[in-house]
Parts: structure tokens; sequence; C-alpha cells
């Protein structure tokens, strides 16, 4: 007979694990051989935080402009101008007719505004005070070149030094030499004097006192040329002198130098990888586009590839303007190629005189120009992949020129990594996706 | 003659959540052993580790397992410092049995959990747009013969049929005015066909019946499974009104798991004083083949919806398991294991979906 054998079995098997988990050890932010007690930023509408072409802070635009956010990882206070309700006005998207449709900002002097476009806020003639002493002295529109104004010839603006911010200003809030205030509202928080008595940038960054700095300057001697496509006729958007630019890069740097603050430089990124420059190609137009090579030519001819066309050449196509040989898209729209190599000329030149002044200084370089230019062959943080795509790419505001809120986080990072190398410091970077990309309709 | 044996494992690491979603809780002893039991085929377990040690087995043998797993893990980035993972509490689950139907020819039957995962984490932590919760459950059924074709060699082949469910949630990095964030929620099952083969060879016995010394080797390969998500469905919620049209409320997508092969090579050798006590010693090697697993990639049967799709890119895998039992009287075993299970993830790409980090653990059973 066949015995039957059972064998049977039962596991009952606790696998508790806490023991292997592993804890981290907190950070520790360390100053290293910094002293971040008075931390004051320099530079242009990037370093006071304009994105979607305008200062606005309904999000937290201005609150997180790249010093702010470094200075909070430096956990020292940071005092900034900032606007109220709708700011300068700005940029905006509408979902209009099942279409995403970018709503310019405000013109007072067009009449072609769009109904839902956002004009400034009543508030932004006065939004500031200029007694009070800021630690963010980026301002809109400013140039190395304005730095020091009195007596040097620019242009228009020699002698008026107050005619320092180009044309951006809402047309209301024109010069008003009288109780000394610049014609654009974006440095008016800043001691400017009055007719006689001129205070000027320099002066203001003196008194600044600053233990740290960073400075950006140096993006609007090339960006105001080249975002006009070229245009130079009007005299407000020179490229500056090289020469000038040197000198008075120097002299920014000697000012943070006589009053003892540490501090580090960047490079100029190159703006004409910037979705400004890069949206409108003849490859998305599919068709011939005729150019006005520039104000003072009468070269009309087919577009290239190499020729930018710039993102404010969307409404005159859309009006049919560029077609055909005797309507051909205006100069001022138009990056064309020999602009471009003079833009990318300028821009080498500028660089190399910055990491010049800094090295004579003994200050560091933020090498912004590498950075900005792999986010042109995009970069990847936490699964979000970023690019220099006009709205798509995520890291860039609705103006195509400055960055939204990650971009200026990514910026801020950058910063930080080069300060904590130069300075045994060790403050820690953000996560961009703490910070906000673009509001959808 | 009817044994019931009550076990308690204690003192184990996390094992489960060694390399990849593999489930390595195959049965006590197994697990008391590092995991090396192909060449060791002493107990049902082997259905799974071996078919072709069934032949080793007589009459009916059973084995049934639950395990509770409860993970902790914390993730570092460079700009937190602790990020927990909190994972439910996994309870796979294994059933074996084999069978003699004769002197030559052996009959088995398992079901169990052979790959699985779930981690989540706080849904607005750094990595939300990667992930946020994923979760991937397999069961496994596998009909099972085995025959000796030598009095030292046999041989095992088992179908596998394998249910999978999947579902996962993640981030979508788009605000509007009033929301600061989409979320994707995707979940989808489906099944696969796999097979498991085996050969086992007791090749040499030294020694008489009171005192004896005995070398066994095992080869087992089980193939790789591709489960095919083809009905899965896609939930968007928070999406801005703009981008309804390309990220929406509802649609279907399709997708595919392959469950990665095992290959092992499993050697034992055992050392038999009769009536007092024995000593066996296990060595497996197993090569996994996670290359398999390429791409984690989503289709969406809305044609506006971005597919998504992400390269896992997972080497292959060498995991060497060594095991020790010490039994005493036939009847009080103490067992011990090592195994060293690598991550199939390459450096640049650790991601938080599953665990990635190369394990060296002991069990004590």
């Amino acid at each position: 007979m066949k015995k039957l054998n059972i064998y049977l079995f039962i596991g009952v098997t606790f696998l508790f694990s806490s023991c292997s988990k592993t804890e981290f050890e907190e950070y520790e932010k360390t100053d290293g051989t910094a002293n971040f007690s008075n931390y004051i930023s320099v530079g242009n509408s990037f370093t006071q935080g304009l994105q979607d072409g305008g200062l606005h802070n309904e999000f937290g635009q201005q609150d997180n402009s790249y010093p702010a956010i470094i200075a909070k990882q430096m956990g020292t206070s940071f005092l900034q101008p900032l606007v109220s309700g709708d700011g300068s006005g700005y940029f905006h998207l509408q979902y209009v007719n099942g279409e995403i449709e970018v709503i310019k900002a405000f013109d007072i002097d067009i009449t072609t505004n769009h109904p839902l476009a956002i004009n400034y806020d009543p508030s932004f003639e006065n939004w500031v005070s200029n007694t009070v002493k800021y630690n963010n002295l980026g301002v809109g529109g400013m140039n190395v070149r304005n730095v020091t104004s009195v007596g040097v010839n620019q242009g228009t603006d020699k002698p008026l030094f107050h005619v320092l911010f180009g044309s951006s200003a809402p047309g209301v809030l024109a010069w008003n030499g009288v109780t000394g205030e610049p014609i654009s509202p974006f440095g008016r928080f800043l001691e400017w004097g009055s007719f006689g008595s001129e205070v000027e940038y320099i002066d203001n960054v003196i008194a600044s006192d600053a233990t740290f700095f960073t400075n950006w300057l140096g993006i609007n001697d090339l960006m105001s040329w080249t975002k006009e496509g070229g245009d130079d006729v009007g005299g407000s958007a020179v490229l500056t002198d090289i020469n000038e630019f040197r000198t008075k890069y120097d002299t920014v740097l000697d000012a943070f130098q006589t009053m003892g603050a540490q501090g580090v430089c960047a490079t100029v990124h190159d703006i004409m990888e910037t979705p400004y420059f890069t949206t409108i190609t003849l490859d998305v137009l599919g068709k011939d586009i005729w150019i006005k090579e520039g104000a003072d030519t009468t070269v009309i001819r087919k577009a290239t590839d190499e020729d930018l066309i710039l993102l404010t050449a969307k409404d005159v196509l859309g009006d049919g303007i560029g077609l055909i040989q005797s309507d051909p898209l205006p100069h001022t729209v138009v990056l064309d190629k020999d602009e471009v190599l003079i833009a990318k000329n300028y821009l080498n030149s500028i660089n190399s005189e910055i990491r010049n002044s800094a090295a004579a200084h003994g200050y560091a370089i933020v090498d912004m120009h590498a950075f900005m230019h792999k986010l042109t062959s995009g970069l990847n943080f936490d699964g979000v992949a970023y690019n220099t795509e006009y709205i798509a790419g995520g890291a860039y505001s609705l103006d195509g020129l400055h960055p939204n809120g990650r971009g200026y986080a990514m910026i801020a990072n950058e910063f930080i990594r080069t300060i904590n190398a130069n300075f045994e410091s060790s403050l820690q970077s953000v996560s961009i996706g703490s910070y906000r990309g673009i509001t959808f309709p | 003659m009817r044994r019931i044996i009550l076990s308690l494992l204690l003192g184990a690491p996390a094992i489960t959540i060694a390399g990849g979603f593999q489930l390595n809780v195959q049965g006590l002893k197994a697990i008391a052993m590092g995991g090396a039991f192909t060449g060791v085929a002493s107990d049902a377990t082997t259905v799974f580790f071996n078919p072709a040690g069934m032949s080793n087995l007589h009459g009916h043998n059973f084995t049934f397992g639950v395990n509770i797993i409860d993970p902790h893990v914390s993730l570092q980035t460079p700009e937190t410092a602790n990020i927990d993972q909190t994972s439910g509490i996994g309870t796979p689950f294994h059933f074996y049995y084999s069978g003699q139907i004769n002197e030559k020819l052996n009959f088995g039957f398992l079901v169990n959990n052979q790959f699985g995962s779930s981690s989540s984490f706080e849904d607005n932590w750094q990595g939300r747009n990667i992930i946020q919760n994923i979760s991937l459950k397999t069961f496994m059924f596998q009909p099972t013969i085995s025959y000796k074709i030598h009095d030292k060699i046999s041989v095992g082949a088992g179908f596998v049929y394998a249910l999978g469910s999947f579902s996962t949630e993640k981030a979508v990095p788009l605000a509007s005015g009033t929301t600061d964030e989409g979320k994707a929620h995707l979940e989808g099952n489906g099944d696969g066909v796999g097979f498991n083969i085996g050969v086992y060879s007791q090749f040499l016995t030294l020694g008489d019946e009171t005192k004896n010394t005995k070398f066994a080797i095992g080869l087992d390969y089980r193939s790789k499974m591709p489960v095919d998500l083809s009905n899965g469905e896609a939930t968007f919620t928070n999406i801005p009104v703009s981008l309804q049209g390309t990220f929406p409320a509802k649609t279907g997508f399709v997708s595919k798991i392959t469950l990665p092969s095992v290959f092992t090579v499993g050697l034992s050798i055992k050392h038999t004083i009769a009536e007092k006590w024995s000593l066996e010693f296990a060595y497996d090697m197993n090569l996994t083949g996670w290359t398999s697993y390429d791409t984690l990639a989503f289709d969406f049967k809305n044609n506006d919806t971005p597919d998504s799709k992400q390269i896992q890119d997972w080497d292959n895998v060498l995991t060497h398991r060594l095991g020790l039992d010490f039994t005493y009287l036939e009847k009080y075993s103490v067992r011990i294991g090592l195994y060293q299970d690598n991550t199939p993830m390459k450096d640049n790409l650790i991601s938080p979906h599953l665990p990635g980090v190369t394990q060296v653990a002991t069990q004590q059973g």
C-alpha cells in the first residue's frame, strides 16, 4: 500500500526593516569666508525680477527675483522695491476661441491695444520711496554706460542723465526733470538728486555699503540694440562703446572694492538664443519672407536662415507684411545676419571685459553665458524638461527675453554654486519646481 | 505523516526592496538562506526555484507563506535633506505544491507574487513630476511537471501565466491663475505568459547511509514576461482650461511592462550524520535580465496628449547568494544567508520610482 506523505509548511514571515532606514543629516547653511550681512545686487531688468514684459508681483514674481532667492538662502534680509496691483502692466495669456493667445501689455503709444491688455497700475507712477535703502539695485533698462553719465557723450543720454532707461516707459510717465525723476519709472526707487545736483547710479551703489554683492550688469548693453533689430538710428539703443563699457564696469567694481565688499560678477548670456529671437523662423513660417536690412540702407531681400526674425514681427506678419518684395518686414523686427555677427562679436568683447575687470579686482565670475547656453540645449530638473522654446520650454516668460520664475530660480542656483565654490560657504540650492512657471488660462 | 512547521524569521532586512521590483520572498527556508535554493530543492518552493528539483520530493508537499513587508525609505536631494517615502505594507504570498505521480514524474503548481513594488511620496515633494505614487502587483500561476530521466538527473518545466496590475500618479507641471499643478493618474492591468524550466542533478554522493556528503547542482531559467496593459485608463485633474484638450479628464492608454528573465546556477553541498545533524551549504548566482525594462512608455488614445516615455535603461544584474543550514536531530534548524544584490539602475538614471541601492544583507532564521 502506498504511503501518503503530506508535508505542510506554513511560514509567516515578518520583515520589519525600520532598522535599515537611513536618516540623513539636515543641511546646515554656513557662510564660509563670506559676509552676507548686507547683500546688494546690481543689474538690469533681470536683476529687478522683470518677467512677461513688466514688473509684477501677483504670484510673487518680484518676491522671487534671483537675488531675492539668493538672499533667502543666505539667510540675510533683502529689501526690494515692490510694485503693487498690476505693476507696470505685463503680458498674459488668454484662452480665446479654443486658442491660447499672448496678450501684450497695454501700450499708451498705440491705438491697437488688445481689449484685454493689462495696463500699468496707477500706483506705478509713484510706486516706491526713494529715501529707503533697498538691497536690490537692479533697474529695468540699466546699461553699464548709465552707471555714470554726466559729461559723457552718449547720444541723447547726454547731458540729461536722467533719460536713462530707453523706451520702455509708459508714455504718461515721460521725463519729469523738474522733480528729478528718471524718464523710466523702473529706476524711481533710487535717489537721483535734481537738476544741477544730480545723483548718479554709481552714487547709489556707493551708498549701499555692501558687504557682499552680485553684479549682472551688461545684458542691456547688448540686448537693447538687438531686441530692436539692431536699430541704432534713434540712438536710444546703441551698443555701448567697448572702452566706455570697460571703464564704467571698472567704476562699479572699484566702488565695491573701496567699501570692502566681497562678491561675484556674471557674464552676459547670448540673448540671441532666447525665444524672442528663435521662435519665428522660416521653417515655422514655411514661405519666403522679405526683409529690409537696416534703418540706413535700402537693401530689401529675401530672409535667410541666418537672419533672426524677432517675436515682435508676429503682429505685422499677421497683417500680411513681409510676404511681398514691395512690403518687406521693417528692419526693427529683424536682426539680419550682419547684425547677428556684430552682436555676437560684441557679446564676446563685453564678456572678456567683464572677465578681465573682475579678475583685476579679484572677484569671481558666474559664467551665465555658459549656463544659459546649456538651457538652449535643454536641462532637466526633477523630471521636468526645460529649454528655450517659447512658452512650452518652461523657463522663459511671455516676453521671450526674460526668464520666468523657474528660469530665475535656475539662475539663482548658478550664482549660489559659484558663491559656494569661492567662499567655502554652503548655501543650499533651491528646488526649481517650487517656483512658478507659465500661468496658463 | 503530517508535519506542520510554524516558524518565525527574525532580523531580516528589507530584502524585497533590493534591486528593481523583484520580490525575493519565496519561501521561508529560502529567505533564511539568502535566497540560495536552486541547488537545494528540499521543499515545495523548488516549484519556483527549480522545477526539476520536484523529483527530489516524495508524496505531497505544500508550502504556503505570507510575508509582511513594511519598507521605510528616505531620499536625499541637494535641496531637501530627508524625503520620506511612505510605502504601504506589502503582503506578498506564495503557495507551492509538489506531488509525486510515480517514481519518475512529479506534478506541481504555484501561485505567488514574483514582482511587485509600491511607493508613494507626499503629493508636493520635490520629485512629484517624476512620481507621486506607483504600484505594481503581479500574480503568477504555474502548473509544472518534472521528470527523472536518470537516477542523478531530473528536468522540470512550468508554464507561467501572469496577471499584472499597475497604477501611478504624478504631477503635471502646468499652472493656472488658480491652480499650481495638475495631476495625472494612470492605471491598467493585463496579463502575459512565460515559462520556467530547470535541471537538477545530485551528481555526487560520498560516504554511506550513516555519514555522507551530497553534491547537487541546479540550473533554472525563468523567462521574461511581457504584460500588456492594453486597456489603461488615464485621468487628468487640475489642468488649466486651455489645456484640457491636451490633458482631458479621461483618456485611455496602452503600455507594456516586461518582467525580466532570471537565470540561476545553484550549487549545494550537504553533509549529514544520520540521526544527529546535517550541515548544508548553498550558493546561487542569479542573472536578472533587467535590460528588458528599457522604457516605461505610455501611448495615450487621445491624439493631443503627448505620449510619455521614460527611459529606464537598466542593466542586467548578477546576484550572489550564499546560504548555510545547520539542522540538529532533523528538528531544529539554524540558517544564515548572505546575498549581494546590485541595483540595475545606471548611476545617472537613479529614479525614485523604485528603490535602487546595492544591498549586501544577511539573514538569520
